[in-house]
């Protein structure tokens, strides 16, 4: 699906934002589970299939509680952030490096 | 600090147009990611629809962080974009899945030594996890964490 004339921009636009978009969906769904009530009680309350949502399930056999495995989602996708922004930007200096020396 | 170094030197004084221009696709694309997931401006058009296909895309990340890793521990594992059916823990299975994995981390020793090495880590840390009980939380919650991962990969490759 190209959005621009140039192919490469058009990809680096439309993986760029599915990326931030999932980072952020996620990040705000967490969230919700720590400081909106509504939502948390809707999210321990919603069963598929008979079937408990994923951190009710951890949270009924373990230590950990829904809010604290929220808490590390949202550290889990800070942690993403950064480290894809900073091997993205060391990948792009070495092509750019690669580029000026062909030249 | 290795990997800031250069931008300001090829990025944004515009001796680079192709930099300059891939800046400013990623700081659109933030801008729609941001505008796509608020509460407040995700109820209009277009970007309801944005947040409708943005969503299913995270739904099918997420479903597939469960399955790989169902396979990963030996569960034949099936991923719909509601649900992840897991089957029975077979050894046989997990022995075929990670050893594919050993020999894609193989493929790759003289493409990416480190990511040959990370890959062999990998399966070294998850056999000793299904060995302990586990390897069940971390299958459940790496849905969420799925989605972390492909984000980030995402977000790498953009």
């Amino acid at each position: 699906m190209r959005w621009h004339k140039d192919e490469k921009l058009s990809n680096c636009f439309l993986y760029a934002f599915f990326g931030i978009f999932i980072l952020l969906d996620s990040t705000l769904f967490s969230y919700n589970l720590i400081y909106d009530s509504a939502a948390f009680n809707s999210y321990c309350g919603k069963s598929i299939f008979g079937i408990h949502n994923d951190f009710t399930r951890i949270a009924e056999t373990t230590d950990f509680t829904v809010r604290s495995l929220a808490l590390l989602n949202i550290m889990n996708s800070i942690i993403a952030i950064i480290a894809a922004v900073w091997l993205g930007l060391e990948a792009g200096n070495k092509l750019r490096a690669e580029d000026l020396a062909a030249k | 600090m290795s990997a800031f170094k250069n931008i300001s030197s090829t990025g944004s004084n515009g001796d680079n147009p192709l930099t300059k221009k891939v800046y400013i696709a990623v700081l659109a694309a933030l801008a729609l990611a941001v505008l796509a997931n608020l509460p407040i401006t995700n109820q209009f058009f277009p970007f309801n629809l944005i947040f409708a296909i943005g969503t299913g895309g995270r739904a099918i990340c997420h479903e597939l962080g469960h399955a790989f890793f169902g396979w990963v521990f030996g569960q034949i594992s099936i991923p719909t974009p509601m649900l992840t059916f897991p089957f029975e823990r077979e050894i046989m299975v997990q022995l075929v899945f990670n050893g594919g994995l050993l020999f894609f981390a193989y493929w790759l020793r003289d493409k990416s030594r480190e990511a040959c090495y990370g890959i062999i880590a990998f399966v070294a840390v998850m056999g000793l996890i299904s060995l302990t009980p586990y390897y069940e939380y971390i299958g459940l919650y790496m849905g969420q964490g799925g989605e972390a991962l492909m984000g980030g990969i995402l977000l790498y490759i953009g």
